[in-house]
């Protein structure tokens, strides 16, 4: 177990117990992006990474050599001719791939076939090629030869030549002695094989990548790879996310689900269904619903959260659903977040809390400086969270040495954080809360109320604990004037507070807890809040 | 009238900022900032979120703007491993293994069992006891077990063997048979093994033969099903058999399967021969050495063209062969001077062909960029050893080469991309056998 991630300029391999094991060298004129997130995606072992990389790039987890995901094939037919030896009768044809091996002869990658050579006649001869053609990519290892059968159009396999320098080869490999497969007719390249052209998205599903072309013509494409054959994409090999052309942005992200692969644009949400490339289908799923960032998604028990246009909906079994109406504010107006980088945003499930949690920036921020928690179970929201530790700059769900979850937090500074972690502390720095709660009435919000000497029940911090502050607002519900803050130690688990109200009364009482102390925690269990109704006071009479 | 608001459902509602403030039901929050709904005999209250703790001490290299879990065994954490020979000193390791190249610890047959060889001089030239190259495959390490240096009893009741280690378990994978065509005797050694396409070539000594024809056989072992499949015609004295000498070293070029042969008595006078496992049924003799000037040793492809590295008798001179696609031949290095001598270990590193030279108390390694061959490292005069050269081994982006002397010492040198060479072991009575193992971590 290890990980992959995109630093600076750099894919760095960290292992789980956080050391950098190694920078990863990439290609000859191929860079990542310092700036621009990347996607990972893993199909058949292989690690595959994208929209960051100058190309789409393909890592090797055994090796850890970098290497395009595509292999642009050979532009350029070998010239044949009747050699000295024996063999082979009939006209045949040879056409060119280019292969990756890795040190063990396994064939780990192969270009498309390049064009066919011109027919050459035999009568028992052998076939002498030359002019064949070598890859300028650097990754490459060897060549494919490919020929027709006496007199045939089929294309089968029939000499490998493993290196990139010679041009010049014999065979005489009779007819019967060829591969008995013809050429793979899946091999292709999808858009990301030459710079500049990368998938914006990718991921794995029913054993083979999905993605989307960053291309400004083919946004609204589903390109799919081969099964387990992440080099071999058909030119056929793509969907469609209809409508086309409705928009300039296209597809907005994937949510691969139990048996549909979740399709989403900004404004619909679509699907594909189907075991193999025959019987592949987009299914719209709704309209006027679909996916802001395409970092959002999180996959949960088969059921795909993401934030949309107006907030954070759900989509599963049981349909499309919105589940933030308790906090719509927060994704429809512009006081608590920044929503110019919403499409930045980044959601991640937390299993030790069973939360999804969505990263995003603070109002008049252009970092992803707060995160929110979706409570899945109870179905409820918490949060703006903050840390000012460290300006965090993403977030992802790894996994420890174990197997077991490890949801972690990444920094502008270039470090890991663990989440859930116990101490109360964020790294040396207090982690502050804020909660405020409702404006408490007495179900009698019509009258006046005295409030008395609340208590307090937490759970008992040790006997050098500080205290939280506890500072009420009586009065109308639209009161913005707080009382007199109260400390609330936490040496001891129920504490019974002053009067609120500085000797006056008021309609309701609003509670704001605070605590800012270094490696202290705070549990709160419950309060219980005396009142003395005193009457109701006119305010206003109607028609005033 | 009193009245007392009971609120023990801190933890059952969240933020609410929507229902108005006399509507909210109690529990409700308009603000949770670095809360969470703990589990930990907190529910039903409202907790401080968990702490935020750093993973790494060590910078990565910027912002971290994505990342993945790869739950595949980093193989990075890999070992070099160097095989001991039985110095007779009563209960020694029997490998060497180092994480970085630089520091080893002893490893005992209990941490990776291997038959050690005890040193059996010939009284002829010892050079074929040293070679053997091994096999890191699917995070598997493959190596000549037992004999993987000749051996010498003449009973052979030890056959060799291959093995096999993951999680740092051996296993003893395969015995080898004895040659149909001396079903009595038995295989002598595995000289070298080579891996492609799933099947693990290697090269065999077998009892029998007659003068310089040595009984061999190249086989294929496929470690998935334990399958054993003979390569071709063997190699020996009997009708059929391809001649002079076992296979002792293999190479693949070509598409082709190339094995060089070794017959140690008489006039070094080896021979080249080649096939295409499952389309061919018999080896194609490829080149025959001219004679004196040897046996074959080794063999590496780089460039497109075929190296093949000889030894010499005292009438010859050792020489690195070249063999171009189109089938010709052409000598690309002689050794500096004539007698009985050896080319041993060609190998690519860092886009370069290596290879040593040994002749009696002359130790060099020569490099060589496709155009111009040059001296890289004079072994004995730099490290005062002129003991036998191991096959090299890429490890961690740096090239290790073994070297041994019998019972009286071996080391391990190395050798960067910058060229710079170190001795990272020395004075250790090894055999010359290195590998890599990757323990599934």
């Amino acid at each position: 177990m290890f990980y992959v991630i995109q630093a600076g300029g750099s894919l760095q391999v960290v292992t789980t117990a956080g050391a950098i094991d190694q920078t990863l060298t990439l290609p000859d004129d191929i860079t990542v992006s310092s700036t621009v997130r990347g996607h990972f995606a893993i199909l058949n072992q292989q690690l595959f990474f994208v929209t960051a990389g100058t190309v789409n790039l393909w890592i090797s987890p055994t090796d850890f050599t970098v290497r395009p995901m595509s292999i642009r094939p050979p532009t350029s037919a070998p010239l044949l001719a009747a050699g000295s030896g024996t063999g082979i009768t009939g006209a045949v044809r040879v056409k060119v791939s280019f292969t990756v091996k890795d040190e063990n002869g396994v064939l780990l990658q192969e270009s498309p076939l390049g064009p066919a050579s011109a027919a050459v006649t035999l009568a028992d001869d052998d076939l002498s090629m030359t002019l064949i053609p070598k890859s300028t990519s650097d990754v490459v290892t060897g060549r494919r030869l490919y020929r027709t059968l006496a007199g045939g159009s089929v294309y089968f396999q029939f000499l490998d030549i493993d290196d990139n320098h010679i041009t010049e080869a014999t065979s005489g490999v009779p007819d019967a002695g060829v591969e008995l497969l013809p050429a793979d007719p899946e091999l292709g390249n999808p858009p990301g094989a030459v710079p500049g052209t990368t998938f914006d998205l990718l991921v794995a599903w029913r054993n083979r990548l999905w993605g989307k072309p960053g291309a400004a013509t083919l946004v609204d494409q589903i390109w799919f790879c081969d099964q387990d054959k992440f080099y071999a994409w058909a030119s056929t090999n793509f969907l469609l996310a209809s409508p086309a052309g409705e928009d300039g942005i296209g597809i907005t992200a994937f949510m691969p689900r139990r048996d549909e692969l979740v399709v989403a644009k900004q404004t619909r949400l679509l699907k594909v269904v189907g075991k193999d490339e025959d019987d592949f289908e987009v299914i719209g799923v709704v309209e006027n619903v679909g996916c802001l960032a395409p970092d959002s998604p999180a996959v949960i028990r088969d059921i795909a959260y993401f934030l949309g246009l107006d907030g954070v909906y759900s989509y599963g079994p049981s349909g499309v659903q919105k589940i933030s109406d308790k906090v719509e504010p927060w994704f429809t107006r512009d006081d608590t977040f920044n929503r110019s980088l919403f499409p930045q945003a980044v959601g991640t499930y937390n299993p030790t809390l069973d939360t999804y949690d969505l990263q995003l920036a603070a109002a008049g921020s252009a970092v992803l400086d707060r995160w929110v928690s979706y409570d899945i179970r109870r179905k409820e929201w918490l949060g703006p969270h903050k840390t000012a530790a460290f300006t965090p700059s993403t977030r992802a769900l790894l996994r420890n040495a174990d197997g077991q979850a490890r949801p972690i937090m990444g920094s502008s500074t270039g470090f890991l954080y663990l989440l859930n972690q116990t101490g109360a502390s964020d790294g040396g720095t207090a982690i502050p809360i804020d909660w405020i709660t409702k404006h408490f009435n007495g179900q009698a919000p019509d009258r006046e109320h005295f409030w008395g000497q609340a208590t307090v029940h937490l759970k008992r911090q040790g006997a050098a604990a500080g205290a939280v502050t506890l500072t009420p607002r009586v009065g109308s519900p639209d009161s913005t004037v707080d009382g007199t803050p109260q400390a609330i130690t936490q040496r001891v688990d129920r504490v019974i507070t002053d009067r609120f109200g500085d000797g006056n009364s008021g309609e309701t009482l609003r509670l704001e807890f605070t605590h800012n102390i270094d490696a202290e925690d705070v549990d709160l269990r419950g309060l219980e809040l005396p009142f003395v109704e005193v009457g109701r006071r006119m305010k206003q009479r109607t028609g005033g | 009238m009193a009245g007392k608001i009971n609120v023990f459902n801190l933890g059952a509602l969240g933020v609410d900022l929507v229902t108005s403030p006399i509507h909210m039901p109690d529990g409700a929050w308009r603000l949770l900032q670095n809360a969470e709904f703990s589990t930990e005999e907190s529910e039903g209250g409202v907790k401080k979120r968990g702490s935020l703790t750093k993973l790494n001490t060590d910078a990565a290299a910027g912002s971290i703007l994505s990342a993945v879990n790869v739950p595949l065994p980093l193989s990075t954490v890999s070992y070099l491993v160097v095989a001991l020979l039985d110095d007779d000193s009563g209960t020694p390791p029997t490998w060497k293994r180092s994480l970085d190249g630089a520091t080893f610890t002893d490893l005992f047959a209990a941490d990776l069992p291997f038959y050690r060889q005890t040193w059996e001089a010939t009284g002829t030239s010892d050079a074929y006891q040293l070679q053997s190259r091994t096999i890191n495959f699917q995070r598997a390490f493959y190596y000549p077990g037992d004999n993987y240096v000749r051996y010498n009893d003449t009973d052979y009741t030890n056959p060799p063997f291959m093995g096999s280690t993951t999680k740092d378990v051996a296993y003893e994978l395969l015995r080898v048979p004895p040659n149909p065509t001396d079903p009595t005797g038995a295989a002598v050694a595995i000289y070298d093994m080579l891996v492609t396409n799933g099947l693990i070539f290697f090269a065999t000594e077998d009892s029998g033969g007659s003068g310089a024809n040595l009984k061999g056989r190249v086989l294929a072992f496929n470690p998935a099903n334990g399958v054993l499949t003979e390569i071709g015609n063997r190699f020996g004295d009997g009708t059929g058999e391809n001649t002079a000498g076992f296979p002792n070293c293999l190479a693949l070029y070509q598409g082709s399967l190339y094995a060089g042969t070794y017959g140690r008595v008489g006039n070094n006078q080896g021979k080249v021969y080649r096939i295409q496992p499952g389309v061919e049924d018999t080896w194609t003799l490829d080149k025959t050495l001219t004679l004196h000037n040897g046996y074959v040793q080794t063999m590496c492809a780089y460039q497109g063209v075929l190296y093949v590295g000889s030894d010499a008798d005292s009438g010859g001179t050792a020489v690195v062969l070249a063999r171009t696609a189109s089938g010709s031949w052409s000598t690309s290095k002689t050794a500096p001077t004539a007698g009985v001598g050896q080319f041993k270990g060609l190998i690519v590193f860092d886009d370069t062909l290596f290879v040593a030279w040994k002749k009696g108390t002359e130790l060099l390694i020569y490099s060589f960029d496709g155009s111009t061959w040059t001296e890289d490292l004079d072994v004995a005069t730099d490290y005062s050893f002129s003991g036998n050269p191991g096959d090299p081994i890429v490890f961690k982006g740096d090239l290790y080469w073994p070297f041994a002397s019998g019972d009286s010492g071996g080391m391990v040198l190395k050798r960067t991309t910058a060229g710079v060479w170190s001795q990272p072991l020395s004075d250790e009575v090894i055999t010359g056998v290195l590998g890599i193992v990757t323990p599934d971590v």
